[in-house]
């Protein structure tokens, strides 16, 4: 073809001067894996490339799209980069095999023609080259991407078509859940397995007893009951395997209209995220859904019993709250949530947040395993503690001795990816030479000898393939490799050592900065409580550092009266009243375990929390007597043991602070004053005494 | 196998022809490697990779036989970082979470003389 009227004349130096960009895409993994022959042709067209005059080390293979659908720019790296690379002006020429392969959405079709018109760039398919400021061309292309874009409508119509023309008769075969199964004549009917039949009915039973989810898995897992499950991957597809409830199998069992005798269909539809633009399944209320059979076959519950389940666990779900995902770092004080490990059974632990007074103290739970097992929770683990614990850590670590360490580390990959690139490229010399070698030998044999001339051009095909294989695994080399830092990022770097410790000490620092900063040199960290709490704390760059730190007291520890207190309040009972006690130890300077100056009344509490005996008592225990003993012993009234005490007849001992005594034991020979008239004679000995001021004041 | 560039992030796609058991040294078997993890150092037979709520996890069997699985960072399924392998002890941090730390400083800073600034 001549080429001032073909398709390499729109190839201009300008053209030539940039690289070309091959984009190589095919719908879905099992495209890519058997349909083999699209993306041979696909990477065939580096050839074209290469004809119309690019080298081949300035030709880039976008391939990183594949097993991905063209519907959607949103989830297509390699489109995206294929766009910016245009758009910046580094492409000559696009290259795909055809339109659809770049575009299958008229939008992102013309913004990419629009793109290459402004840039200049040529876009090449098997069918021809085009320029897009050309207004032929301009047309055609637009043609083919509303081609594509129409084909991609007719591919879907008539694959799911059919599908979902079955679903709305209710006749489409899917997966059933367990305990339904597909009869020979392809109804769906109960598990003949009386055992499997048993445990769904269970689910529900225990459900209509307890009214929770959370509950049926408590009650299968105290009576050691197993629920089936089937396999639906695995070299074991297929088979019932029997294991422990858990909890999203249950709610799985309740939510399924399946099991009501329904056949449904469209119940989660797949619609794209505003912002992301990526697709997710969303629930659709019943009303949208693309089909829904009432009675369709046997089932364990009624449909009105299955509506009434999903109302009450619609209200669990509520009083429980919704937002139980793991998420991005947020305003709670938790500075490990979401990278806070359970060292005992090694899942992921949560955060809980209990107010005290004015401030938020958070809690880690690992609670992963009560929830799907019914069980108590694992462990818990006070969060202020293993936040400092961690916080003072980071702030240790991050000197500029760690700093100077991790730049020598890069700088020796950097290094070791220059002479590993070195190797590479004379790698790509080699296997140049081997097939420049082979090139010269089969020029230089005898056409007629057919069967030497075969052989040598086949050694050189081998070569030349040795040479793009070498080329390739050149390319992907140097793309990957770590690029030296320049002297601001090390400036960076090194001003880190001093800037955060300076802002980890900032209280107005907010708290998802913070964590968005330990997120970023710690991998994780692994908790343990036993007698003390132990965090295993693993940083980014490999590094691993065990912290133990006491078990903070709990509140009522807090409030404890300290222990040197009540020696010394048991020490001083033996010797003094609870007053005289409470002024002794406030002159001490000792005070409550709430803070407060020591008041009688609080000694009293103390001494009977502690049971200790009271100062009353210890004096009795020395053989002191009470004042009605004294009497009795001596027989005379309590007034008068008084009047002797007064008068230093009798001596006794402060008991309490009301006033009153304790008397030592009258000696033997204790003379004996006469006041006032002499007694009369005393009463017989059988006759009942009579004491004075009973009841009276002492 | 198909072609994925060395960049791609989407080595991990979520289909039953995993490429796990041929990245893996020994076909079929996964080692734990998380060294806190209670289940350190043991293997169990491979079933299974994808993303489960955007978590790169390997699926296996217990010694119960039963499907559990692990985020596959804890796994040998990948090979090791570089530059942990380089640093071998002595470096806490890796040099690309340092310069995140810093632009993470250096917009914190800029905010707050933002909010000073009348």
């Amino acid at each position: 073809m001549d080429p001032l009227f073909g398709p390499a004349a729109k190839v201009t130096a300008a053209h030539l001067a940039r690289d070309a960009y091959l984009y190589i895409r095919q719908s879905s993994l099992k495209q890519v894996l058997n349909n083999t022959e699209s993306t041979v042709r696909q990477y065939g067209l580096k050839e074209r490339a290469i004809a119309l005059g690019w080298p081949a080390d300035r030709i880039h293979v976008i391939d990183t799209d594949q097993g991905q659908s063209g519907a959607s720019a949103a989830d297509r790296e390699g489109f995206q980069r294929l766009v910016t690379e245009v758009g910046m002006g580094h492409a000559g020429i696009v290259l795909g095999l055809e339109v659809s392969r770049l575009a299958r959405n008229n939008t992102d079709w013309h913004r990419l023609l629009e793109i290459c018109a402004m840039a200049g760039t040529l876009i090449l398919d098997e069918d021809g080259l085009y320029d897009p400021c050309d207004f032929n061309d301009r047309l055609l292309l637009g043609l083919k991407g509303t081609m594509s874009e129409a084909e991609l409508h007719l591919l879907k119509a008539r694959l799911r078509g059919g599908q979902l023309s079955k679903a709305r008769r209710g006749e489409l075969i899917s997966p059933l859940p367990i305990g339904l199964v597909y009869d020979p004549s392809g109804k769906v009917v109960l598990d003949p397995d009386t055992a499997i039949q048993q445990a769904i009915r269970a689910v529900f039973e225990l459900f209509d007893a307890t009214g929770s989810a959370t509950a049926v898995v408590k009650s299968f897992n105290a009576e050691g009951l197993r629920l089936p499950r089937r396999l639906a991957h695995g070299p074991d597809k297929g088979k019932v395997v029997w294991a422990p409830a858990q909890h999203s199998r249950i709610l799985q069992i309740l939510h399924n209209p399946r099991y009501a005798g329904a056949f449904f269909y469209g119940r989660y539809q797949h619609r794209p995220t505003p912002g992301t633009g990526k697709s997710g399944p969303r629930l659709q209320p019943r009303e949208q859904w693309v089909a829904f059979f009432p009675d369709h076959h046997p089932g364990y519950i009624t449909l009105e019993k299955y509506d009434a389940n999903q109302a009450k666990l619609a209200a669990n779900a509520t009083a429980h709250g919704k937002d139980r995902r793991h998420g991005p770092p947020r305003e709670g004080p938790a500075l490990l949530q979401g990278i806070v490990l359970c060292g005992i059974c090694g899942r992921r632990m949560t955060v809980r947040y209990h107010q005290r007074k004015d401030r938020l103290e958070p809690e880690y739970v690992c609670q992963a395993k009560g929830i799907q097992y019914g069980s108590p929770i694992c462990q818990r683990v006070h969060g202020a503690v293993v936040d400092d614990a961690v916080g003072d850590l980071l702030v240790t670590a991050l000197t500029p001795h760690a700093i100077q360490a991790a730049l020598a580390v890069a700088d020796e990959l950097a290094a070791r990816a220059e002479e590993a690139d070195r190797l590479r490229a004379a790698a790509v010399e080699r296997a140049q030479y081997q097939a420049d070698l082979a090139r010269r030998r089969y020029l230089a044999v005898d056409p007629d000898n057919r069967l030497v001339a075969t052989s040598l051009e086949a050694d050189w095909n081998q070569a030349l393939r040795d040479v793009a294989e070498a080329t390739d695994t050149y390319e992907k080399a140097k793309n990957t490799a770590t690029g030296v830092l320049d002297d601001a990022q090390r400036a960076r770097i090194t001003a880190l050592a001093r800037d955060f410790p300076a802002l980890w000490a900032n209280p107005d620092t907010p708290d998802r900065e913070r964590k968005r900063l330990v997120r970023l040199l710690v991998t994780d960290v692994t908790l343990i409580r036993a007698e003390q709490i132990t965090a295993h704390v693993r940083l980014t760059g490999g590094q691993e550092h065990t912290l133990v730190r006491p078990i903070p007291l709990a509140s009522w520890q807090i409030r404890q009266t300290p222990p040197e207190v009540v020696a010394a309040i048991d020490q001083l009972l033996d010797d003094h009243t609870d007053g005289q006690i409470a002024a002794i130890l406030t002159e001490r300077g000792h005070v409550s375990g709430l803070g407060q100056a020591l008041s009688p009344g609080i000694v009293k509490h103390i001494r009977r929390a502690y049971r200790l005996r009271s100062h009353p008592q210890r004096l009795a225990d020395q053989g002191i007597l009470s004042l009605r003993e004294i009497a009795r012993q001596l027989d005379i009234g309590l007034s008068t043991v008084k009047h002797w005490r007064d008068r230093g007849l009798l001596t006794g001992r402060l008991a309490n602070d009301k006033g009153e005594y304790l008397y030592h034991p009258p000696p033997p020979d204790l003379a004996r004053p006469r006041i006032g008239r002499p007694p009369r004679p005393r009463p017989a000995p059988d006759e009942t005494p009579i004491e004075s001021a009973q009841g009276g004041a002492v | 196998m198909w072609p994925l560039s060395p960049g791609s992030s989407r080595s991990c796609p979520c289909h039953e022809s995993s490429t796990a058991p041929d990245q893996h040294g020994q076909p079929g078997v996964v080692r734990v490697t998380h060294p806190f993890h209670p289940w350190h150092g043991r293997e169990f037979a491979f079933v299974d990779r994808c993303l489960a709520w955007d978590v790169d996890r390997v699926s296996f069997l217990d010694e119960n036989g039963e499907v559990a699985s692990l985020p596959a960072a804890w796994t040998d399924i990948d090979p090791v970082d570089p530059f942990v392998v380089v640093a071998d002890g002595p470096c806490p941090f890796r040099v690309q979470d340092l310069l995140a730390a810093a632009d993470l400083l250096d917009a914190l800073r800029s905010r707050t003389v933002g909010k000073k600034m009348p």
